[in-house]
């Protein structure tokens, strides 16, 4: 009878409903979503708190006898306080240029996306604070409670990122154009395409380590034939950077090509007719349709692209295993060389570094990406 | 009663079955666990109450220990039985990851009478403060492997100083005029040969990374007479300038290639020079061994290497991993590493063992330089230190870093290291 009365009508709670077998959509969406949160919850983030809380602790293996004391943010304080090595890659000044050039247009896009002065103030603070401490801000001496190798870490990782990412974009996208163009040739340039991409990164990093070997390498052997004395590509720290970025470029182009590929074919072609009749050079109509419709593929490419650079641990470390010196010490190599050393504690907080890093440059992208649309 | 009779058949089948005691071994994949299989199965052939298998993982010191810091940090007693690089001990004792060995004796003297057959230098590797930790599976050193054709065609004798083998390398390299032969190979990569390379001279120097009372000395004349050596190497020509990029095995190859006139190297290289290797060699026949040079007045001395068995603390199978174990060191075992895997023993009656001297005859050579050989530094922060030698010693190889500052970035890095 209740159901039959005309009194107000009640929408029924979200149990009750359920109960009833008849669940809103919002309520089965949620429903069908737990499932994956579960999953998610429980290998993604339950890692990642647990990785947090370890690195607020004391943990080496091999010093059984201390145990697991809270330390609180002893190991930040010992990362950020870095000093200067003399054999710091931060040296390399053209590479040092090259970084800030990078990091300046990426500040410069991801500015563009932020609306709130607030927003911008607090990153601008942050940038700050970064790049004066990347600059060389010393604040003690070598030691104990501070980590100059956590710098050179730091700024390998970025200029790995920034040369990496630009230059596989740059290679990428010509790749990308020329597997789109009709011709009889395009399977050809499409299998090439896939090669680099399905390769191990290991086997690329081994391979061009024979191929960058100063007395038997094939690129040494061709400079010296146009004459040109080839440098000691893995030997020295100029030329290691530039043989690694050119390995990862040419690894991972592939991807960005793949990438841009699949973008450029759900690129409308009347576009390109209604252009042509209106007269659109060839350039006009790169410019002004291939590149703005293709910003969403460019977009997921770089976001990508800009993650494993972050993370690059493979290529370097088989080429020269972080080397020369700590040239290519990567922070992810260095994580790994920490974790080797049983230090699980400061592992722990480096890996939380590096996390911090991917997700900084992850919701940069995502502000740039919407900001426009 | 048919039927009855065979399922109580199957059931004893299956009991003895349970009886037996399954025992897990941990090699790496350049172990050669074709040697090691059959070895297992002599044993369980002999001892019907156990079975043991094994589980091979990774093929560098590096990712063999890897896969065991995962095992012994999760306190699994899957494994009973393991392989450790002799840069080991320490740590596996600090950490509490290897049995201590000395409860199997009857006594402490009982311990020492079993341990008198093996060298002197992975026993002191072994034994920490009195515990034995591990028992050794085979030994190995770096040798100075030199061109034996091309020393007699010049009338040269293996030289016994550094000098002496710059000025052999120069002469022999102007007189055969061959642009791409090296003189001096040796390892100055990113990985751990660099880190011998750096103590053998030290040390034939009269010099160590450490004084008797614990403190690092590694910015001493001594230490800058090592670094000057290594700076000549490159400024005389005898030693390649991509140096900083050569790797163990890297430097194997260039001399079986027939590039090199004096290397140094670990044992393993001897059996592929002589032709057993997946590259071609050109100096079969034509290769000498001998001590490692030193400076004018001191001692050589080289780095000693090789594997050693070790019993998980976490296993619940001790008793009988540790008949495993003591058959796996045995005098019979080491043998048939020996000859078929050509593993240097550290059991020192296997150096005038016919069958062994059969097989491996340069190991009569090999037994003057492994009786000398010196422990890298004895630590549980092996790793740390390992890593505070070899990234300077790569950085100055890389002309990143002068003598003097690669000396004094060790000498920090040490302390540091250590400051526990």
């Amino acid at each position: 009878m209740a159901l039959t009365t005309p009194h107000a009508y009640r929408r029924p709670g979200f149990w009750r409903r359920l109960r009833s077998g008849n669940p809103t959509e919002a309520q089965l969406g949620l429903i069908l979503l737990i499932p994956a949160a579960l999953v998610l919850a429980l290998v993604m983030f339950w890692p990642i708190a647990q990785v947090l809380w370890q690195s607020l602790h004391f943990e080496r293996l091999n010093v059984p006898a201390r145990g697991r004391p809270f330390i609180g943010l002893e190991h930040y304080q010992r990362m950020l306080w870095g000093s200067d090595m003399t054999w710091d890659v931060r040296h390399l000044l053209g590479w040092r240029l090259l970084a800030f050039a990078g990091a300046a247009g990426l500040w410069w896009g991801a500015a563009r996306g932020l609306a709130r002065w607030r927003t911008a103030l607090v990153w601008t603070v942050i940038a700050v604070l970064v790049a004066g401490l990347w600059m060389g801000y010393h604040p003690g001496e070598a030691g104990r409670w501070n980590d100059a190798r956590f710098w050179n870490a730091f700024s390998i990782t970025l200029i790995i990122t920034v040369a990496s990412v630009a230059g596989s974009f740059l290679v990428g996208l010509p790749l990308a154009l020329l597997a789109n163009v009709e011709s009889r040739w395009r399977w050809l340039v499409r299998i090439a395409l896939l090669i680099p991409w399905a390769m191990p990164r290991v086997l690329v990093g081994v391979m061009f380590a024979w191929l960058f070997n100063y007395t038997n390498g094939v690129v040494n052997d061709l400079l010296g034939r146009v004459g040109i004395a080839g440098p000691l590509w893995l030997s020295r720290a100029e030329p290691a950077v530039w043989a690694a970025n050119i390995t990862i470029v040419w690894a991972t182009s592939a991807f960005v090509g793949l990438i841009l590929l699949a973008g450029l074919q759900s690129i409308d072609e009347s576009l390109y007719e209604a252009a042509m009749v209106d007269g659109a050079s060839r350039w006009q109509r790169f410019w002004a349709i291939t590149l703005p419709l293709l910003r969403p593929s460019i977009a997921v490419a770089l976001i990508f692209r800009t993650l494993t650079a972050i993370q690059t641990f493979d290529i370097p470390y088989a080429m020269t295993q972080g080397g020369p010196g700590r040239t290519l010490e990567t922070l992810g190599i260095y994580v790994s060389n920490t974790t080797n050393s049983l230090n699980l504690g400061y592992a722990a907080a480096l890996a939380v570094a590096l996390f911090g890093m991917s997700l900084a440059i992850t919701v940069l992208y995502l502000r740039w990406i919407y900001a426009e649309d | 009663m048919r039927r009855t009779l065979a399922l109580i058949a199957a059931l004893a089948l299956v009991a003895s079955g349970l009886a037996q005691t399954p025992l897990k071994v941990f090699i790496g994949g350049q172990q050669r666990p074709d040697v090691i299989g059959p070895l297992l199965e002599q044993f369980n052939a002999a001892n019907p109450d156990v079975a043991a298998t094994f589980e091979v993982g990774g093929a560098t010191s590096d990712v063999q220990q890897q896969y065991l810091n995962t095992v012994l940090t999760s306190r699994s007693g899957e494994i009973d039985i393991f392989l450790i690089d002799v840069v080991r001990p320490a740590q596996y004792a600090a950490s509490g990851w290897a049995e201590p060995l000395n409860q199997f004796f009857d006594s402490e003297a009982a311990m020492m009478a079993y341990l008198d057959d093996f060298l002197p230098g992975p026993i002191e590797a072994n034994l920490i403060d009195g515990t034995l930790y591990a028992l050794p599976a085979f030994t190995d050193a770096q040798f100075l492997y030199y061109r034996a054709d091309l020393l007699e065609k010049y009338d040269f004798e293996p030289p016994t100083t550094w000098d002496e083998l710059k000025t052999m390398a120069l002469t022999i390299q102007q007189q055969e005029g061959d642009a791409n032969l090296q003189g001096f190979n040796y390892q100055g990569f990113q990985g751990e040969g660099t880190i011998c390379t750096f103590l053998e001279a030290l040390w034939s120097a009269g010099g160590n990374w450490v004084d008797a009372d614990g403190n690092v000395t590694l910015v001493t004349p001594e230490a800058q007479r090592t670094m000057a050596w290594y700076e000549d190497t490159l400024a005389s020509g005898i030693t390649v300038q991509n140096i900083a990029e050569m790797s163990t095995d890297l430097s194997r190859q260039q001399f079986q290639a027939g590039n090199v006139v004096f290397m140094l190297n670990w044992g393993y290289a001897w059996a592929h020079f002589q032709g057993n290797s997946p590259q071609d060699t050109v100096v079969a026949g034509k290769v000498g061994v001998a001590p490692l040079p030193s400076f004018e007045g001191f001692d050589s001395a080289t780095c000693i290497g090789g594997w050693q068995w070790a019993i998980n603390p976490y296993s619940e199978k001790k008793d009988a991993a540790w008949r495993l174990l003591e058959y796996l060191a045995s005098p019979d075992s080491q043998r048939t590493l020996a000859v078929e895997a050509s593993n240097i023993p550290a059991r020192e009656s296997l150096y005038a063992d016919p069958a062994v001297l059969a097989a491996a005859p340069h190991f009569g050579d090999f037994y003057d330089v492994i009786v000398n050989a010196r422990s890298r530094p004895v630590t549980p922060f092996y790793n740390d230190v390992s890593q505070a030698i070899r990234f300077p010693m790569n950085a100055f190889f890389a002309r990143q870093l002068s003598a003097d500052e690669a000396l004094q970035e060790m000498q920090r890095g040490v302390e540091e290291a250590l400051d526990f």
